[in-house]
């Protein structure tokens, strides 16, 4: 597998988030707001990528009818180290998210890669593997966050300092009055409405895209000829 | 004699129905509501009906030409008119002009066409859209106007126009300038300066939401929804309720059996729906007046009549079956009960349509019909020889 291949499938054509649909529950629970989408989707690329390098290091010594418990207990000891490291340098955005983080020991996606990815192939494609996926997963989280939090309360990267301290308490947009908002955006109802219109929005581009190749290729033949 | 050119195989009765027919026949016997809503409740309806039409129309010609289907469809069925009608009577008759509009694109455009359009929709759009707009602005979609018999010439078309579409200014304007057209006629008796204070008091929640605060609970075990309604009506402030309330249920009925006189819906839905709601209201009333309405109220406030016959029947959504017509009128009815005694929304229509809706599949497969001497097995029919 090429490098543009797994960055390709990663972030676009087998997209955890959007194609393989995998991880659903942080990403619906977790997505009301931007700062908890980018939060939890930077840990999500962390975790993502060193289980895929430890796993793929140790691939050669795990033995095979117990691979899955090793995976677990190398996923869980580098969530618990994420956790910690949130704890102590986001504090406010540890809170927010709250138990989603451990959670992401039972992220499918993170198994799915180790299991797919991770146990077959060398070092260097899987941490590249784990960084794409986490990344596609990530934008994924971030875009939905983004749209639920406008719809719901007319902001854009509101409370930005809980991540990247002062730096953050100038990025807050304010589209339109909070008052105004539709609250069902914030509600898990519009978390599956956004995550459905952008799985949709996905699908047309793809078959667009796949119709203007025909297209290409049927001009092609008729010049042949 | 050989009868076989005379003989003919069923169907024998040969209908003109087409959707398109059905659906204007429903909008058509909707009048009489329509006109009772805007003496009662203003202008405001009308206003609300036609920017759901004017929204829903725009809607569903879009979807129409993206989903590349024929444009006529628009007039042949008729059915986003349908969807915009029913759902500009059950919004708050002065609900900012934006929510309708989001609401009747949330109806058309991802309740209906998302699903496939016509026919293959799961939800009531309408309904769907009420809940979301619920959901989505608590505030604006609980309070209603009060009815008051001639509402039409306070909130005329001008202020209702002003309090949907207007800024701050107007709409505070076109408020004081109703709320004060509405005491002069009321008489209402002592100084009648003191009613002018009060900022708003022809909208606000409705009767039912009231009666849901005055449920005892843990915290105040000493409401009695009994006492406040004898209360309320001792004060005299709810006949023009009643009156008001009276007639738009009338005029619902009206129209609905209509609707039954020309077959357009199923008479066993209304029916099995009416019974089963009223007597499960009964059964709660009975075992604790205090905490539960009379189920005579319950007929009379809130969408009984206009869901009992308008919203349940939609034929989309509900179960064609004559035994799963009435299993699914019973479900909704159950759950409507449910909802509205002992949930925390003051009126359960659009709850317990959608959930009835969610349901409709599977009673429709429970109900099948079994074909003849399928599902026995040998033995038995062995038996029966």
């Amino acid at each position: 597998m090429t490098i543009t291949e797994i960055l390709k499938n990663g972030l676009w054509s087998k997209n955890p988030g959007l194609v393989q649909l995998l991880g659903l529950c942080p990403l619906l629970a977790v997505s009301a707001t931007a700062v908890n989408a980018l939060g939890l989707g930077i840990a999500t690329i962390m975790v993502l990528s060193v289980s895929n390098l430890l796993i793929s290091l140790t691939r050669r010594i795990i033995i095979h009818e117990i691979r899955i418990i090793i995976y677990v207990l190398i996923i869980a000891s580098i969530v618990t180290c994420v956790e910690l490291l949130m704890e102590a340098y986001t504090p406010e955005l540890y809170q927010a998210l709250g138990l989603y983080i451990s959670l992401i020991v039972t992220n499918c996606i993170i198994i799915a890669r180790a299991e797919t990815l991770a146990s077959r192939n060398s070092v260097f494609h899987s941490f590249l593997d784990g960084l794409a996926n986490g990344a596609g997963f990530s934008l994924v989280l971030l875009f939905i966050g983004m749209i639920r939090e406008l719809v719901g309360q007319g902001t854009v990267f509101a409370g930005m300092e809980q991540l990247i301290g002062d730096l953050g308490t100038n990025l807050k947009t304010q589209v339109f009055r909070s008052d105004d908002g539709l609250l069902i955006a914030i509600l898990p109802p519009g978390a599956f409405i956004s995550l459905g219109l952008l799985v949709a929005g996905k699908n047309f581009l793809d078959s667009r895209y796949r119709k203007k190749r025909l297209d290409k290729r049927e001009a092609e033949i008729t010049s042949v000829e | 004699m050989n009868s076989s050119f005379t003989l003919e195989s069923a169907p024998h009765d040969l209908g003109v129905t087409a959707t398109g027919r059905i659906m204007k026949i429903l909008i058509l016997t909707l009048i009489p509501a329509v006109l009772t809503n805007i003496f009662f409740y203003g202008f405001g309806v009308l206003i609300n009906i036609l920017l759901c039409l004017v929204s829903c129309l725009v809607t569903e010609g879009i979807l129409l030409r993206l989903r590349k289907r024929h444009l006529n469809l628009l007039w042949r069925d008729s059915s986003a008119a349908v969807t915009a009608v029913i759902l500009g009577l059950t919004l708050p008759q002065l609900l900012p002009w934006h929510l309708s509009v989001i609401g009747s694109v949330f109806a058309i455009a991802l309740v209906k066409h998302a699903f496939g359009g016509l026919g293959q929709n799961v939800f009531n759009p309408a309904m769907a859209a009420f809940v979301f707009l619920l959901i989505s602005s608590p505030v604006q979609m609980t309070s209603y106007v009060s009815p008051v018999p001639g509402n039409c010439s306070h909130l005329t078309i001008s202020r209702s126009a002003a309090i949907i579409f207007g800024g701050t200014d107007s709409r505070e304007q076109a408020r004081k300038e109703a709320q004060e057209s509405i005491l002069e006629s009321l008489e209402l008796p002592g100084d009648r300066n003191e009613y002018y204070r009060l900022a708003d008091s022809f909208t606000g929640p409705t009767f039912l939401t009231d009666v849901m605060h005055e449920r005892p609970v843990p915290s105040n075990p000493d409401a009695s929804v009994r006492g406040w309604t004898e209360g309320a009506l001792g004060s005299g402030s709810l006949p023009w309720l009643f009156i008001g309330h009276i007639a738009t249920g009338l005029a619902f009925l009206l129209g609905g059996l209509a609707l039954l006189a020309l077959r357009i819906i199923d008479w066993r839905i209304p029916v099995s729906f009416l019974t089963v709601a009223g007597g499960l209201f009964t059964v709660f009333w009975l075992a604790n007046p205090d905490a539960f309405l009379s189920p005579l109220w319950h007929l009379l406030f809130g969408a009984t009549i206009f869901g009992a016959f308008y919203i349940i029947t939609d034929p989309v959504t509900a179960v064609p079956k004559p035994q799963g017509a009435w299993i699914f009128g019973g479900t909704v009815a159950v759950l409507f009960v449910i909802i509205r005694n002992l949930g925390g929304y003051p009126d359960a229509m659009a709850f317990s349509v959608l959930l009835g809706n969610a349901a409709a599949p599977l009673i429709s497969i429970l109900t099948r019909r079994r074909e003849f001497g399928a599902g026995s097995t040998p033995e038995v029919l062995h038996d029966h020889d």
